[in-house]
């Protein structure tokens, strides 16, 4: 026969599922008298059309039976009794519940309660019945036996916290906490309790202390890559430290020392998380406010963030470390590192110049990174950046994981903080834009950036600068900042720059190299008034020049490097130089012009126009004039030779800032009239037609000169 | 390094006459100056006065405007232009799960070559989305050292204007107001 044998809850939410035993009486062959479970058919009421059910059922299990299925009286037999199991079930209504919730447990109840917490008084529940109801009552003992809270809801989650519930009112004393479930059919569950005291004395601190570290993926100096095999926890140091509470108050607030170690004053038993945010703010003699921002996420701030966790009433030790996310062959886990790598580094670059200026005041510093930061060029709110670089007091890195992330590139940190550096304490003329070694850069370009090269090796006492890129971070480049044998060496090369910065740091001596200076002289170069007042446009003759007023002493080894690099000129206008990277016009590198007289300035797309090569040597050439008094002037520049159709352009600047940029519409000749005070000027002039160039048509063979003459009106 | 560029390809101007126009972001000269004659192209670098990171002497740029409709092929013209006078450049590709690319041609050139290098390239997704090709640029000059750049180029399918912002990371504002992106930490904890 067929009996109804056993109706399952499968689970709370599916008691439609039946299961039907055959029993084994109903085996024309069995031998045995005893009823035996040979099978068990799961069928759902649900099913509009049981019986087809029903059938399929059956069909298997006399296929798992291996019985006949021609076996008909067999067959009839079984379609009758399951036919009349689910009649009797159908009359007798869904099964009854008559199990009650069980299993659960209660834990964590804050204790004590005292002035502090409570009003965030809390507790945790575990192993709840979904869908069932939760009860809690507070009783405390100077209240009497009438709970003085109460609350319920429905569980959702079998592990959950009951929190933030208010103690104020009740009276010092015993706090007791009772808590039950109740499933839908009303089967109530055990009543567990709790006790706490409540004092609403006066309470103590203790101190949590610990520290933060991060984990630095390392570098590969031969060929550029990250090193993964190589993740080290370093301490993360200087980075902001708060307390909070559950609801993201801050409690206290601290900053890590140089060992990554932080201690934090909080009251006893209260509930609290550490949160270390990305930022490093320092208010002492040496003062900065650097911050790491995503610009794909509102320019939030990122913070790591430990567990909650009640302060108990003894001191306590929380470490939180910031992991790379790298899990052996992808970042598959968040890569909360990052941007604790970025601001160490630029931690260790700032340490260099508080050694050489303890009173040094960096102004903010907002540096953007996100794991969406790519090498495409676009909106940077979609991390389109193009690829990692400064511009008006932040910077931005690359995130792209398997294309560009620069993150652990030290190097690269360390180059965009130079640009930081020498815009927010010193002065760029730089006019910024794609570069390489092997260039032949526009004088401020390349001064900047072999600055930028420069401090990347000075921070980081490591001259083989890298950069990662590529599948799995695992190719890169490299280049060699002591390397003096430079393919391009010149007043216009960033290598050559480089070369002679780092000389003058380093210990090292090699090729012309004597001086072993240090940071400090070039430092004080850097901020000396009269550097960042200069007349002239920044470059490395205005820089060797104040650095050889800074230490006298070092002339002869400063001069040496410079025609290392075939740098001869002197002064800040490079007076005397003679090398013209190819191009004979580029020199004298400032042309003199006077009232009243005119002087040939040329624009040559010889190394490089068209598509971003607006920075190369030749582009634009430079003239110096003197003003006596203040006047009202014409200026014209016209072209006098070369190639015809061009669109020239000039700007006047006034220590290294725009105050004029005329670029009229006209043919062959731009003319500007207006007044300048007394004083002295750059002028720079350029083929617009050369410089603006966004499409490189290969001729490069634009070169036109033109007279600028200087009227008094 | 060269000193000049001199004669380019046949077919390299016959690309350029028919390069679609697409204006560049920022402050760049090109975005003020009016009295500009040139072809307008996208190129795919960060703001041109941004004071980049160092990189391979290569610059890029296309003709795509960066839209795509789903199952739609689209043909794109990739040009590259650098400074050296010897060497090799090779590019390889990756692309976002979902976008589909096909070279045309072998990607590497002689770098004697005085003229830009064009590449043309085929495009499509199945899906509207957001998705990103990275085109890894590598130089190798004769004494063997490799120089690297990274360039990219975003595809824009169906009306998907807006890569999504950062997904799956908790988020909270400080009692200043300020948003913070909650990232995990290992914690230890001692008595």
């Amino acid at each position: 026969m067929v009996s109804l044998d056993e109706i399952e809850d499968i689970d709370d939410s599916a008691q439609y599922l039946l299961a039907l035993s055959l029993i084994s009486q109903m085996h024309a062959d069995s031998e045995s008298s005893l009823p035996v479970l040979v099978s068990t058919l799961a069928i759902d009421l649900r099913d509009s059309d049981l019986g087809s059910s029903s059938i399929n059922a059956l069909d298997t299990a006399l296929d798992n039976l291996g019985l006949e299925k021609t076996n008909s009286q067999l067959i009839t037999t079984l379609f009758q009794s399951l036919e009349a199991a689910l009649a009797d079930y159908h009359e007798a209504g869904p099964p009854m519940d008559v199990t009650a919730p069980s299993g659960y447990s209660i834990s964590g109840l804050t204790n004590p309660v005292n002035s502090v917490n409570q009003s965030e008084v809390r507790f945790s529940v575990e192993g709840a019945e979904l869908g069932a109801s939760y009860t809690y009552s507070l009783y405390s003992s100077a209240d009497g036996p009438t709970p003085f809270l109460e609350g319920s809801g429905t569980v959702s989650s079998a592990d959950f916290d009951i929190t933030d519930l208010d103690l104020s009112q009740a009276g010092d004393g015993v706090i007791e906490l009772h808590f039950f479930l109740s499933d839908e059919a009303n089967n109530l569950g055990q009543t567990l309790t709790a006790t706490a005291n409540k004092s609403s004395g006066p309470v103590e601190n203790v101190t949590i202390s610990g520290t933060v570290t991060f984990d630095r993926v390392g570098r590969n100096s031969i060929n550029g890559s990250l090193d993964y095999a190589d993740i080290r926890v370093e301490p993360a140091r200087g980075v902001r430290v708060e307390a909070v509470n559950s609801s993201g108050t801050e409690l206290a607030t601290t900053s890590t020392d140089s060992n990554g170690q932080y201690s934090l004053a909080v009251t006893e038993h209260t509930y609290v998380r550490i949160r270390v945010r990305a930022e490093m703010i320092s208010n002492e003699a040496a003062s900065w406010n650097v911050s790491v921002k995503d610009n794909t996420n509102n320019d939030a701030l990122y913070a790591l963030q430990g567990d909650l966790f009640s302060s108990g009433g003894e001191d306590s030790i929380r470490d939180l470390n910031a992991e790379s996310g790298w899990t052996g062959d992808a970042y598959n886990d968040t890569r909360s590192a990052a941007p604790f790598a970025i601001l160490d580094t630029v931690y260790k670059t700032m340490e260099k110049f508080v050694a050489v200026d303890p009173d040094v005041n960096f102004p903010p510093l907002k540096i953007f990174w996100s794991r969406n930061n790519n090498s495409t060029s676009g909106n940077k709110n979609n991390g389109d950046i193009g690829t990692s670089y400064y511009l008006g007091g932040s910077f931005y890195i690359l995130g792209d994981e398997g294309a560009d992330t620069d993150e652990y590139d030290e190097h690269v940190i360390a180059h965009e903080w130079g640009h930081y550096f020498e815009d927010r304490l010193s002065r760029s003329d730089s006019i910024g834009g794609s570069h390489s070694l092997d260039d032949r850069l526009d004088m401020r370009v390349a001064f900047g950036e072999g600055w930028g090269n420069a401090i990347s090796a000075i921070a980081l006492d490591d001259p083989i600068y890298t950069d990662s890129s590529g599948s799995g971070q695992s190719s890169g480049f490299t280049f060699d900042i002591e390397e003096n044998n430079n393919s391009a060496k010149g007043w216009y090369s960033e290598s050559s720059a480089q070369s002679i910065i780092y000389d003058i740091y380093d210990n090292q001596s090699d090729d012309a190299d004597t001086l072993s200076l240090g940071l400090a002289p070039i430092y004080d170069t850097f901020i000396a008034s009269d550097y960042i007042n200069t007349d002239y446009l920044t470059s490395i003759f205005v820089f060797l020049d104040k650095l050889k007023q800074v230490i006298p002493g070092s002339t002869a080894g400063i001069d040496a490097l410079a025609l290392e690099q075939e740098i001869s000129g002197t002064g800040p206008d490079g007076i005397g130089e003679t090398n013209d990277g190819d191009i004979a016009d580029t020199l004298p590198v400032y042309k003199n012009v006077s009232i009243g007289a005119s002087v040939e300035l040329c624009s040559n797309e010889q190394h490089g126009a068209g598509q971003d090569n607006h920075n190369m040597l030749g582009g634009r050439d430079f003239a110096f004039l003197e003003v006596a008094s203040t006047q009202n002037l014409t200026i014209t520049a016209s072209r006098s030779s070369g190639t015809e159709n061009s669109d020239p352009d000039f700007y006047i600047f006034d220590e290294g800032s725009e105050i004029v940029w005329s670029k009229i519409e006209e043919t062959d000749i731009e003319t500007w009239s207006g007044q300048l005070v007394a004083g002295n000027y750059v002028i720079e002039v350029h083929d617009w037609k050369v410089t603006g160039k966004k499409v490189n048509d290969g001729s490069g063979s634009r070169a036109s000169c033109f007279d600028l003459t200087v009227t008094s009106d | 390094m060269k000193t000049f560029k001199g004669q380019r390809d046949c077919w390299l101007l016959l690309l350029l006459v028919l390069v679609v126009g697409c204006s560049q972001e920022g402050t760049s000269e090109s975005a003020v100056n009016p009295d500009v004659a040139v072809e307008q192209v996208a190129t795919s670098s960060p703001d041109s006065f941004a004071y980049q990171k160092p990189g391979a002497s290569v610059r890029f740029r296309h003709d795509f405007d960066g839209q795509l409709e789903p199952g739609q092929s689209e043909t794109v013209s990739l040009l590259f232009s650098e400074a050296y006078d010897a060497g090799s450049l090779s590019l390889s590709f990756s692309a976002d799960a979902g976008l589909e690319y096909r070279l045309l041609q072998t990607p590497v050139f002689d770098l004697q070559s005085t003229a830009e290098h064009g590449l043309t390239i085929d495009l499509s997704a199945r899906n509207p989305g957001r998705y990103y090709l990275r085109i890894f640029a590598e130089v190798m000059l004769p004494q063997g050292q490799p120089d690297r750049r990274v360039f990219g180029l975003a595809v824009d399918v169906g009306n998907e204007g807006d890569k999504a912002e950062e997904e799956g990371e908790a988020m909270a504002k400080d009692f200043r107001g300020e948003e913070l992106i909650l990232l995990p930490a290992r914690e230890n904890r001692k008595e």
